[in-house]
């Protein structure tokens, strides 16, 4: 594998861990959002499910090209085993709004680095994409935040949920952040800190005191 | 709408025919369509979605190609979908404003 291969390699690693997020998020979404708390919450989760599963599809699309694929795109029919397993395991709604605001926030951070070094290659194809995620994070970190503050048992069981997805996102960023290929080629900014912003947003719905990073 | 060549110019018209499959509103009042050229008897259509999910797109895409089809001269129809500038309601033509209004649908 040549230099360029080596960035561009780096880069579909990248993009089809985050279509994996985004395909399984979509996939949960349908299975458990359609039993969501109320009818409002349900019809958003649906209508978020078409928008992941949508990024997903344009970001698998996007990899098959760097890929050198061309004509017709193969249909996808699973996740590539990239996406965390606390989203995979999502089975009610604490552990869905947890798997979902972290998970987002976490590639959020990465497109905001990505639009950051500005490279062509790239921020042509997420400006629609990341406007449109704006809106699953605005939903989901609300709905974090109620869950954070709600009455018994529900702050520690979303705590515990959000845990394991925080746990899983801050290795994953920091794993980004050692990507040397990534950054050389300009694709992200030189001497990112992709873990340390993720630490400094959760902060934002009060998660901080609730949530151990390893 | 992009800017419209003379020698483009029926194939904008005949866009006007292809409706979103969602409303009753052509590709080209959406604002869908960014660009048409025409090089021999291929044509090459630059357009976006509205949405990044659009459930529509292999749909719409198969309708652009099938009317532009029938006009004689056309052989081919090569689509390009871009994602940048990205669609917003701006890019709704006054006439596609007006049908949305009619449907009930806000384009602010």
């Amino acid at each position: 594998m040549n230099h360029t291969q080596r960035e561009v390699h780096a880069l579909t690693e990248l993009l089809e861990t985050i279509a994996d997020h985004k395909y399984v998020l979509g996939d949960r979404l349908v299975e458990v959002g359609v039993s969501g708390p109320n009818i409002e919450a349900t019809l958003a989760a649906i209508a978020m499910a078409q928008g992941e599963l949508g990024h997903a599809r344009l970001l698998y699309n996007w990899c098959f090209d760097l890929r050198g694929i061309r004509g017709k795109k193969a249909e996808i029919y699973g996740q590539t085993g990239k996406a965390f397993t606390s989203i995979v395991n999502v089975n009610n709604w604490i552990t869905l709004i947890a798997a979902l605001y972290a998970t987002n926030l976490a590639i959020d951070i990465v497109w905001q680095s990505f639009l950051q070094a500005n490279h062509p290659a790239v921020t042509s194809r997420i400006q629609k994409l990341i406007r449109e995620q704006q809106d699953h994070l605005i939903y989901a970190k609300s709905w974090a935040y109620e869950l954070r503050h709600e009455q018994g048992a529900i702050p520690s069981r979303f705590a515990q949920a959000l845990n394991h997805t925080v746990n899983e996102v801050y290795v994953w960023l920091t794993e980004i952040e050692k990507k040397e290929e990534l950054q050389t080629e300009g694709y992200l900014p030189m001497n990112i800190n992709l873990a340390n912003q993720f630490k400094e947003h959760l902060k934002e719905v009060a998660a901080e005191s609730l949530v151990q990073m390893n | 709408m992009g800017k419209i060549g003379s020698d483009t110019k029926k194939y904008w018209e005949a866009l006007k025919e292809v409706m979103d499959p969602e409303f009753p509103i052509s590709v080209v009042d959406m604002g869908l369509i960014y660009d048409i050229e025409k090089n021999g008897d291929e044509l090459h259509i630059t357009m976006t979605y509205t949405a990044v999910s659009c459930a529509c797109m292999e749909w719409i895409e198969q309708d652009i190609r099938h009317r532009l089809l029938q006009e004689n001269e056309v052989q081919a129809v090569q689509i390009n979908v871009v994602w940048d500038p990205p669609w917003t309601v701006d890019r709704l033509s006054p006439e596609g404003r007006e049908k949305l209004k009619y449907w009930g649908v806000s384009s602010k």
